[in-house]
């Protein structure tokens, strides 16, 4: 098949992807329709090539390669695995390069334009915990950076297919059976993933930043009660840098962000097991009487 | 005698442990009320414990206890790097 090229608005990142993998690009259509374009502009933040390689693997157990900027940063992936690989490779390209922001290693979502900013490391359920809270209506703003932009201390979308691992598939499926899921890969390097489609409004809206007002750290712990509990804002503060992609390397204008997400946000630790009660939960902090005049202090 | 030589301290204050950036090193570090005013008060020209207790106390005359807390204070910033001890 010849190659094909198209732009995905991916929030602040132009991206251009070019491959010749049908069932790759039909299902980054199927993600990003409303934000996908076939005229590329004149500058790109990256440039992704998703294309089999020349030797003997192009046809036999086919793979395919990651390459951007002449470099292909990972072993080649088999063909069927073209989406999440493009995705994870994605975000290795962020996390690489984006400095100019601070790089929160967190799901967040917006009720109207105030952001619940949910940091935590793999496990915490921070994924499905944003992908929960998107289905009952709030925006997506990312369920793997929180993009922080230093000299405004708001946070830029940037709404992208949330990569549900395991058995956080079917929790998302019995939550909500109508979600919108692509393909089962059943055989990637961190088990059986399926990506949640974030929905059209998140993605056109991808170009509006959001106030952070709720910072709330989750973890995951079968059978608990929900119980959401404030948290002393330094160990809040020591958290939150524990959980910044890039910290160190942004040193005092990192400090200071933190200092003043720190400042505007309430904080909250969060334990849950039930995501119907987790979305109630964490939802009804949006709900409270003056949860919105805090945000915009 | 104990001094800080380099760039200001970046101080956030917060409810447990303030938190504090030292510019020299990049580092960001969790000090607790006493150890914050200790490290305020200490400069670029050496200073010894009691100038410093001075400048921190005031007109105000510490007890030996207190004393004591400010000198284990300066031990702990020294730990931290963000003091400098030397003997004059």
């Amino acid at each position: 098949m010849k190659s094909e090229q198209l732009t995905v608005d991916s929030g602040p990142f132009r991206v251009g992807v070019t491959s010749s993998e049908k069932v790759f690009l039909d299902t980054l259509s199927y993600f990003y329709r409303d934000v996908l374009r076939k005229d590329a502009p004149s500058v790109l933040d990256y440039e992704i090539h998703i294309q089999r390689p020349l030797n003997v693997r192009r046809w036999v157990i086919p793979q395919v390669r990651f390459e951007v900027d002449d470099m292909r940063p990972f072993e080649p992936h088999p063909a069927e695995n073209a989406f999440p690989l493009y995705e994870w490779g994605l975000n290795w390209c962020i996390a690489t390069s984006a400095h100019r922001y601070m790089m929160l290693h967190a799901g967040s979502v917006a009720f109207g334009d105030l952001a619940m900013v949910m940091p935590g490391t793999p496990g915490s359920g921070k994924s499905t915990l944003s992908a929960a809270l998107h289905l009952r209506g709030a925006r997506l703003l990312s369920d793997e950076f929180g993009l922080v932009r230093p000299e405004k201390g708001d946070l830029l979308p940037m709404p992208r297919g949330i990569p549900l691992k395991n058995a956080s598939i079917e929790a998302i499926l019995e939550f909500d059976p109508a979600a919108p899921l692509g393909p089962t890969y059943p055989k990637t390097r961190k088990g059986r993933v399926r990506h949640l489609r974030p929905d059209r409004e998140s993605q056109i809206r991808q170009h509006e930043p959001a106030i952070p007002r709720w910072l709330v750290f989750p973890k995951y712990q079968a059978g608990a009660k929900e119980t959401l509990l404030p948290l002393d804002k330094t160990e809040a503060f020591r958290q939150l840098t524990f959980n910044c992609f890039n910290y160190r390397l942004l040193g005092e204008t990192a400090f200071r962000a933190v200092a003043q997400l720190i400042r505007q946000m309430d904080c909250y630790t969060f334990t849950f097991s039930n995501l119907e009660r987790a979305v109630a939960k964490l939802s009804g902090l949006a709900q409270e009487p003056g949860a919105e005049q805090k945000g915009r202090a | 005698m104990w001094s800080r030589f380099g760039a200001n301290i970046v101080l956030e204050a917060l409810p447990s442990a303030n938190a504090v950036f030292d510019p020299e090193t990049g580092e960001t570090h969790f000090v607790s009320e006493l150890p914050t005013l200790v490290l305020q008060a200490v400069g670029p020209d050496p200073a010894t414990a009691a100038k410093l207790i001075q400048k921190i106390a005031g007109p105000v005359e510490l007890d030996e206890n207190s004393i004591e807390a400010v000198h284990s204070s300066l031990q702990q910033l020294v730990y931290a790097g963000l003091v400098e001890s030397s003997y004059h």
